[in-house]
């Protein structure tokens, strides 16, 4: 038994019953009329091209400005995953499969999250194309796609594992509104409000503290914390990295000790 | 291979009590496990195909002891299931649902595996529709996409939980065909609250009640169990009286045949017929209600 192939097979279909939903692509489309329009009317103002000292930078921007929406359409499509085994009752055929409980997990995340993030990609992928229109400037698209790497990948990821995680033991449209509420909290409340917010700090999924503190983009309509030094990029990138990996750690450990307790 | 089970007990949180001191063996072949509903043949199941822990007792299934982490995970690979409750993915068509079980089955080799998915669409007669969404499929498709993935890695253990339960008279008996031909080498262990089933597939079953075992032995055995007990009586007249349980009515015009298990008040108008095996089923439910009864193994 090949743990390599079977968590390859399962990431495949796990991918497949992902990217099949309409409502998916439907709500991303959704986003890009919404982002696309405000992308390409920012860069018909010369004050906002002349914030940028660089190409690099402006691509740093645009990557997190294009996807402040996308990471809740994922937390949200990834929030059904897990109860969905249950609710379609094949849970208890999958805990009879000698695949583990490990794979079958690492598979669900990792198929359902890259099936999610899919259109995700081709809306900033669009974006960019649109940018470079708009500029002139071919560069920004290789940049930008390197900053969607490093900018906004790690939160997405962050996102993901919470919300594969979270509706095993709260139902899922409550976490689903629950998480709609904390991304608006906690990432595109100033900091300078009064009220207190995550945003600005390491823990910001939007990755507006890894964008300032790599790329040097500057604070933008209320994101973004400004000049940054550059390990708190890395402090930021490994925790939002590191929790997911924790919580799904958590995710399984619970979901064996209900196995263990029936 | 055998399965070998003693003294099985489990206790659900909450108290409840659902398998009582369960001995039972289980030979290769055909095997039937008959008890009505709630006398605990699915958590019987469950427990053999590694879902529940057991709160105590052994089991054994060939060389693997059932009771620790490693035996089960063994037990899984050798095992087929198909649950009471079947669950599928209902955007997968037919073709990939059984292409993912398999690979979860550990089938890792694409070739094998399809050309194994191939020959189960075959089996179950499902080829023109493997390419149809899960969810336009009726009961009965959806049971034989069940009883194909339980045998996707050719189990020497196959469990099958009230597989014909919901369908209708057309599919219920393609199914009893379709298990009647699994036997051989392996444990097929077939779980049901419809005598008809056992019937005409196994030649040795165990009866459940309230979480016990009430008989274990072949099917000519319980057959005699009701041997002088079951009476045929054409009437005209009012319900026959006496200690007895009606099993069937057939309305003959003016008059009415029953047939009867118990003890009748007057026996003078009714004939004695060779008990079935659901005449011995029901007599046994009747009179084992209290003491336990197990043939010798």
């Amino acid at each position: 038994m090949n743990s390599s192939k079977m968590m390859w097979g399962g990431l495949r279909y796990e991918f497949l019953m992902q990217i099949r939903r309409p409502a998916l692509w439907l709500t991303f489309l959704g986003f890009a009329f919404l982002v696309g329009r405000s992308i390409l009317s920012e860069l018909d103002d010369p004050r906002f091209l002349a914030m940028h000292a660089s190409t690099l930078q402006l691509a740093a921007t645009v990557a997190l400005l294009t996807n402040w929406l996308a990471p809740l359409g994922v937390g949200i499509f990834l929030a059904d995953r897990l109860p969905r085994d249950r609710r379609t009752r094949v849970e208890e055929l999958l805990n009879t499969l000698p695949g583990t409980l490990k794979l079958r997990l690492l598979s669900k995340y990792l198929g359902a999250t890259l099936a999610t993030l899919l259109p995700a990609l081709l809306l900033y992928m669009l974006v960019l194309v649109l940018c470079v229109w708009r500029t002139g400037n071919l560069l920004l698209f290789p940049l930008g796609l390197l900053c969607y790497a490093v900018v906004v990948l790690p939160g997405m990821f962050f996102v993901a594992s919470f919300s594969v995680a979270c509706p095993v033991v709260i139902w899922t449209p409550l976490y689903q509104f629950l998480f709609f509420g904390y991304w608006f909290w906690g990432n595109l409340f100033s900091p300078h409000s009064g009220l207190p917010t995550l945003n600005g700090t390491i823990l910001t999924p939007i990755g507006s503290v890894i964008d300032a503190s790599f790329f040097g983009a500057p604070a933008f309509g209320g994101v973004g914390p400004g000049p940054t030094p550059v390990l708190a990029g890395i402090a930021s990138l490994a925790t939002l990295l590191g929790l997911a990996v924790l919580v799904m750690i958590a995710l399984y450990r619970f979901m064996r000790w209900e196995q263990a307790r029936q | 291979m055998q399965i070998d089970i003693d003294h099985l007990n489990k206790v659900y949180r909450g108290g409840v009590r659902a398998l009582t001191d369960v001995d039972l063996v289980v030979p290769n072949g055909m095997y039937g496990l008959l008890g009505p509903n709630g006398a605990g043949k699915t958590t019987l199941m469950r427990i053999l195909a590694g879902i529940l822990r057991p709160t105590s007792g052994t089991i054994q299934v060939g060389e693997y002891d059932g009771t620790t982490e490693r035996g089960r995970t063994a037990i899984k690979r050798i095992l087929g299931y198909l649950p009471q409750d079947l669950g599928v993915y209902p955007d997968l068509t037919a073709r990939e649902f059984l292409d993912y079980m398999a690979i979860l089955k550990g089938m890792d080799e694409r070739k094998m595996r399809r050309r194994r998915v191939e020959e189960l669409l075959e089996l179950v007669s499902l080829t023109d529709v493997a390419t149809r969404k899960l969810k336009t499929f009726s009961g009965g498709m959806k049971r034989r996409v069940g009883i194909a993935q339980a045998l996707l890695n050719d189990p020497q253990l196959l469990i099958v939980d009230e597989p014909t339960a919901g369908l209708d008279p057309e599919e219920r008996i393609r199914f009893r065909n379709l298990l009647s031909d699994l036997g051989g080498d392996r444990i097929v262990l077939l779980s049901t609250h419809i005598v008809e089933d056992i019937a005409q597939t196994c030649r040795r079953l165990a009866i459940m009640n309230k979480g016990r075992i009430i008989f274990q032995g072949s099917t000519a055995d319980l057959a005699g169990e009701a041997r002088g007990k079951v009476w045929a009586i054409t009437t005209g007249g009012p319900r026959p009286a006496g200690d007895i349980t009606v099993v069937s009515t057939m309305n003959m015009g003016a008059t009415v045949q029953y047939r009867v298990v118990g003890e009748l008040a007057d026996s003078s108008l009714a004939t004695p017929v060779e008990p079935s095996l659901e005449d011995s089923y029901v007599w046994l439910m009747r009179e084992r209600r209290a003491p336990l009864l197990s043939a010798s193994r």
